[in-house]
């Protein structure tokens, strides 16, 4: 369960801020707003990678911000909006650094780490490319790579920036259905920030609103339709 | 996959001792098994050629190897460290920062710890604080070439401060260090070697206890983070155990252009692999291999041309920059 306490979301300035908020586990989220409005720095604040400018975030009562550093991969994982592929790095190596924060000092993959990357490459049907190297791979399926990968890292919070950005209609559709299968199915708590909103309608997802006129977050726990999301967004 | 990595593997190894036998027994002067065996085992009074052995052959050949591994290691750790397959220890000038500290001790003659040791402990310094230096340019610089400028600045501002020294040393100085400058692996006595192979064998070890953040750092810094890597700690590891490569091989050959550079390509085109595990012991393999027949080379032209080893890694290996420049930078 993440809960944000007055969350004031920025570097240097307040994007906007989130008040009495909770997202649970089980779910899935998405996350709308307008270009430049801080969507990608929420996400960013929820790994540390940018620090808040004020308020709080608890991850099951837990200040996140007081959190050893260590533990933080085991409990949140994180997708950037686009991966471009590393030469020489097969898809399967890939995927099981997904596993470093549960490995030794070493980084000895054990058989229950190899059978982990195994299925969730099954359950995202790119296992038949698990030998080639990810620089040449298409977009989707590195896209899946890179999901795979943030999967077999077992945290209970997924946070994705825009994975269908790069996507054809048709694979967008697919990841997003999967997406909220595994929310469901392996209870885990998803937030995806996307343009897509049709998506949000279709699938039926609870919707996080940036509101821009407020410089407020809001959930919308079942928008009925667009026209309610963009009203709130513009 | 695996397959391939064992037989590239099994391949260098048998050739490094292939070249490695040619490097001891075929000379000017041809050496035999029992002078080999002569140089470890036997105490008495040695014959001419038993001595050759002892005292000129066998350093040089490890001096070869070490500095060939080592350096491959070296710029492997760089690559992997800064993201960009241009990287090498003396492209990036950490060469330098060990010419500079090694100038400063023997051309005036001041000094950290004893006599042996200084050179090597300077040299090794030295490095430390060049590769820092890169380090945090690296952070505001996101350009592969950039840091490359960088590096080359830096060489080109020891150049200048090396060549001040040099005209306000003495003469016997002055060209104790411009034959170090051409790099060479003579400069090795067998009572040398245990100390230099302790260095070695340490920073191969470290390098080995590395490979969990360097198979991290190839998903780029932020990932690695995200992925619980220490990133401050893991640079500064990865910074000293370079430093320590470098600076003892530069110590005692003197700076040694290109192999850094090029190995660690060659390597991983060959491997094709991102696994350090495979990229380390191929690198100190595939490294060893390319100095030690660097020097037999340069042995078997001494009679015809006088090759500083210096000058012949630089032959092969500048063209190899402009070749990886074109295909994988642009």
């Amino acid at each position: 369960m993440i809960c944000f306490k007055n969350t004031h979301v920025g570097y240097k300035t307040s994007l906007f801020e989130i008040n009495d908020v909770c997202l649970y586990t089980g779910k899935m989220y998405l996350l709308a707003g307008k270009n430049g409005t801080g969507k990608t720095t929420l996400l960013k604040s929820l790994v540390r990678s940018i620090p808040l400018h004020g308020g709080r975030i608890e991850l099951n009562g837990n200040d996140l911000h007081q959190l050893e550093k260590r533990m933080l991969p085991q409990l949140v994982a994180f997708v950037e909006s686009r991966f471009n592929g590393i030469p020489f790095l097969t898809l399967k190596d890939y995927v099981s650094l997904g596993r470093s924060p549960h490995t030794n000092a070493f980084g000895r993959l054990k058989e229950s780490d190899t059978q982990k990357t195994l299925e969730v490459m099954r359950l995202l049907n790119i296992s038949d490319y698990q030998d080639k190297f990810t620089d040449e791979l298409s977009d989707g399926i590195r896209q899946l790579g890179a999901i795979a990968r943030a999967l077999v890292q077992e945290a209970p919070i997924l946070l994705l920036d825009e994975p269908t950005a790069f996507l054809d209609f048709e694979n967008k559709d697919l990841l997003m259905k999967t997406l909220k299968e595994i929310a469901v199915s392996q209870n885990k708590c998803i937030i995806c920030s996307s343009h897509d909103l049709d998506l949000s309608i279709e699938l039926a997802l609870s919707t996080l609103a940036v509101s821009s006129k407020e410089n407020k977050l809001v959930l919308l726990e079942s928008p009925q339709n667009k026209q309610e999301i963009i009203g709130l967004i513009c | 996959m695996k397959y391939r990595i064992h037989l590239f593997l099994l391949f260098a190894a048998f050739a490094l001792v292939l070249i490695s036998l040619l490097h001891l027994f075929v000379g000017q002067i041809p050496l035999s098994f029992s002078d080999f065996f002569a140089a470890f085992f036997k105490n008495s009074p040695l014959s001419t050629n038993e001595l050759l052995m002892r005292e000129f052959r066998i350093p040089r050949l490890i001096m070869a190897i070490v500095g060939g591994g080592g350096l491959a290691l070296a710029g492997m750790l760089m690559q992997t460290l800064f993201n960009n397959p241009l990287a090498g220890p003396y492209v990036l000038g950490i060469n330098s920062g060990s010419s500079l500290l090694v100038a400063l001790s023997t051309l005036t003659g001041f000094t950290f710890l004893g006599s042996q040791l200084n050179i090597v402990f300077a040299a090794i310094v030295g490095a430390f604080i060049f590769g820092m230096i890169i380090l945090l340019f690296s952070l505001s610089v996101k350009s592969h070439i950039s840091l490359l400028l960088i590096g080359l600045m830096l060489g080109s501002f020891t150049f200048a401060v090396v060549s001040i020294l040099e005209l306000s040393a003495a003469a016997e100085q002055f060209k104790s260090f411009a034959v170090w400058g051409m790099g060479s692996l003579q400069q090795v006595e067998m009572s040398q070697v245990p100390l230099i192979l302790l260095f070695f064998f340490g920073s191969v070890l470290s390098s080995f206890l590395l490979i969990k953040p360097l198979n991290m750092l190839v998903l780029g810094e932020d990932s690695a983070v995200m992925l619980g890597l220490s990133l401050r700690k893991t640079r500064i590891l990865i910074i000293s155990v370079t430093a320590l490569f470098t600076g003892l091989i530069t110590a005692y050959c003197g700076p040694i252009a290109f192999v850094g550079l090029a190995v660690p390509n060659i390597t991983k085109l060959l491997f094709r692999t991102q696994q350090h595990a495979w990229l380390i012991g191929g690198n100190l393999i595939i490294g060893a291999l390319f100095l030690v027949s660097c020097d037999v080379l340069i042995q078997y032209l001494e009679e015809t041309i006088h090759l500083p080893l210096n000058a012949l890694t630089s032959i092969i290996g500048a063209p190899f920059v402009i070749f990886i420049l074109i295909k994988k930078v642009r």
